[in-house]
């Protein structure tokens, strides 16, 4: 998996070249941060595509059909900024509007709001096909790693 | 949070958690017994990317979460348990209108009630309800939207109840709050039957929908049955029918995975509109059945920046008895391209239909009308926007100007 999975040095790079000059500090720091899921997802990799379609509630169910649950790191927090600007390409409150429009249409799960990483942690490892984002070094072991390949 | 009680969750991982469990998520959280993460290495506070000022404190910026009150019980929910939610949003707008030949006004827009539930992990129900301002006519409470939605599968789902029909993109993407929209109304074509618009919007009946993945490409679509029209545009059936026949609507569409946010498809969409419209005097208006058909496809690129969408539709009216046919021809494009919080963007819109058209007719509608809006939006935040737009109406050589505010909470 190693082999094919994206630096996320040599992604921010990348992002930082096409994304319209986004964010391009925060991404400095893109390995800081690691996509976090429910184990009831049953993955623990996937393309970089696949998670902007999940991350931005276009796909609502993950491939085993379970029902994506959008755990939302708090406002301004390091993950936060890094699903919008570094993976998604969008400032946050862009980011914040896109999920709200996608629940609006009926597309797609209310998100879960947090104030707190810690929140943010126990909401993924107690909620069924949950998603999001936590700092690399404060991953709890009962979520699962989803890496990204290309 | 202050450092001291960091200190100590550092220190005595388990007790600390629990109380951070206990002090941030309230009585919630003590539902949740030792179920918490132990997860010493958390900051129990926001983190700001290196480089990036210190966020302010969590509890003033709930934000999303403001309306969202159900969401540390959410968080608080043990594995294996489903606990259903119901989850209200407001949505508003309020304008400055100028119009030429009209005194310049403020108009307050609809209120409109959003209420979303998650019953269990394959049911969900949605439903949106507008209060509406009429003038002198007062306010009504309208049930525009209400369905009961099985989506057991990602390429099977099923809706039962009232909905926006699935014609095109626009009418499915966008419901009632502008909030969500590039311009500050939507393409008059596509406008709901009370506001003078030419396609049906809503369906009264039952969806199947789903996206079937196909390697690279997910193929959408969309098969409903309904209601159908009434006599006329704002005849809509929500409790009846006006004759046996059922509306039908089928759509196709594919959505490149390697290309987010894109879109085209076709729509098509078969009724047979009741006969019967009488004017105040008695008078028969509508004399014959008659048979409607529709046909659309629309084009659609939305992501950041940019975010462009185009819809034509044909609709064709053919007397049941006498066989005289009318045609409407119509359609709009649009876009907008953001620059962080600024996205200036431009419509063009156009419609062409038979003088004769007696459905249409009754209701006053337009035979022809090409506009053009041009305007910026500026996002004050994730839930308000500001824009201020011009809007040219070439048919009848009219110039107007709105400044809108449109927020959510």
């Amino acid at each position: 998996m190693a082999d094919r999975s994206i630096s996320r040095r040599r992604f921010s790079q990348l992002a930082c070249s096409v994304g319209l000059g986004l964010g391009c500090a925060r991404l400095a720091h893109a390995d800081e941060y690691v996509l976090v899921v429910h184990p009831s997802v049953g993955q623990k990799e996937t393309t970089l595509d696949r998670i902007r379609g999940i991350l931005s509630l276009r796909e609502g169910q993950w491939e085993n059909s379970a029902p994506v649950v959008l755990v939302l790191p708090p406002r301004r927090s390091g993950p936060i900024v890094w699903i919008a600007e570094g993976l998604l390409r969008m400032p946050e409150s862009t980011y914040r509007r896109l999920v709200l429009a996608q629940v609006f249409r009926g597309a797609a799960r209310e998100p879960v709001a947090t104030e707190s990483l810690l929140d943010v942690a126990k909401a993924v490892a107690s909620r069924r096909g949950a998603i999001s984002a936590l700092p690399r070094s404060a991953v709890p072991e009962d979520v699962v790693v989803l890496a990204l390949r290309a | 949070m202050s450092d001291s009680r960091l200190e100590r969750a550092t220190t005595f991982p388990r007790v600390a958690v629990a109380a951070l469990v206990l002090s941030t998520a309230g009585p919630a959280g003590a539902q949740d017994g030792g179920s918490a993460p132990a997860a010493p290495a958390i900051d129990p506070v926001p983190d700001a990317p290196k480089g990036e000022p210190a966020p302010p404190p969590a509890s003033g910026q709930a934000g999303t979460a403001a309306a969202s009150v159900s969401s540390k019980f959410d968080s608080a929910q043990p594995e294996g348990t489903f606990v259903p939610t119901f989850k209200f949003k407001l949505y508003s707008d309020v304008n400055f209108v100028l119009t030429e030949h009209q005194d310049p006004a403020f108009k307050i827009g609809g209120a409109d009630f959003f209420i979303t539930g998650d019953l269990s992990e394959d049911f969900s129900a949605l439903s949106e309800n507008v209060l509406e301002i009429l003038g002198e006519e007062g306010t009504v409470f309208d049930l525009e939207r209400i369905y009961l939605e099985w989506h057991p599968k990602r390429w099977f789902k099923v809706r039962f109840g009232r909905d926006h029909l699935m014609l095109g993109r626009y009418m499915q993407t966008y419901h009632h709050a502008l909030f969500f929209q590039l311009a500050t109304a939507r393409p008059t074509m596509l406008s709901f039957e009370d506001e003078g618009g030419l396609l049906p919007a809503h369906q009264i009946g039952i969806e199947v929908l789903g996206d079937i993945a196909m390697g690279e490409l997910d193929l959408h679509y969309a098969l409903g049955i309904g209601n159908g029209r009434g006599q006329f545009s704002d005849d809509v059936l929500s409790t009846q029918d006006r004759n046996a026949f059922k509306s039908m609507v089928g759509q196709l569409s594919l959505m490149p995975r390697f290309l987010p946010g894109f879109e085209v498809g076709v729509s098509g969409y078969l009724d047979r509109i009741p006969p019967g419209f009488t004017d105040g005097t008695g008078r028969v208006l509508l004399a014959e059945a008659v048979d409607e058909q529709i046909g659309g496809a629309h084009i659609v690129y939305a992501s950041y920046p940019v975010e462009a969408h185009a819809e034509g539709y044909y609709l064709v009216h053919k007397g049941r008895d006498t066989g005289v046919s009318s045609h409407l021809l119509g359609g709009f494009g649009q876009i907008g391209v953001s620059f962080e919080q600024w996205t200036p963007y431009a419509r063009i819109e156009g419609v062409d239909r038979s003088v004769g058209d007696t459905f249409f007719n009754i209701s006053g509608a337009a035979t022809r009308l090409l506009e053009l809006r041009g305007g910026i939006r500026y996002g004050l935040n994730d839930q308000a926007v500001l824009k201020l737009e011009y809007r040219r109406d070439f048919e009848n050589q009219i110039n107007g100007a709105v400044l809108q505010a449109a927020f959510g909470m």
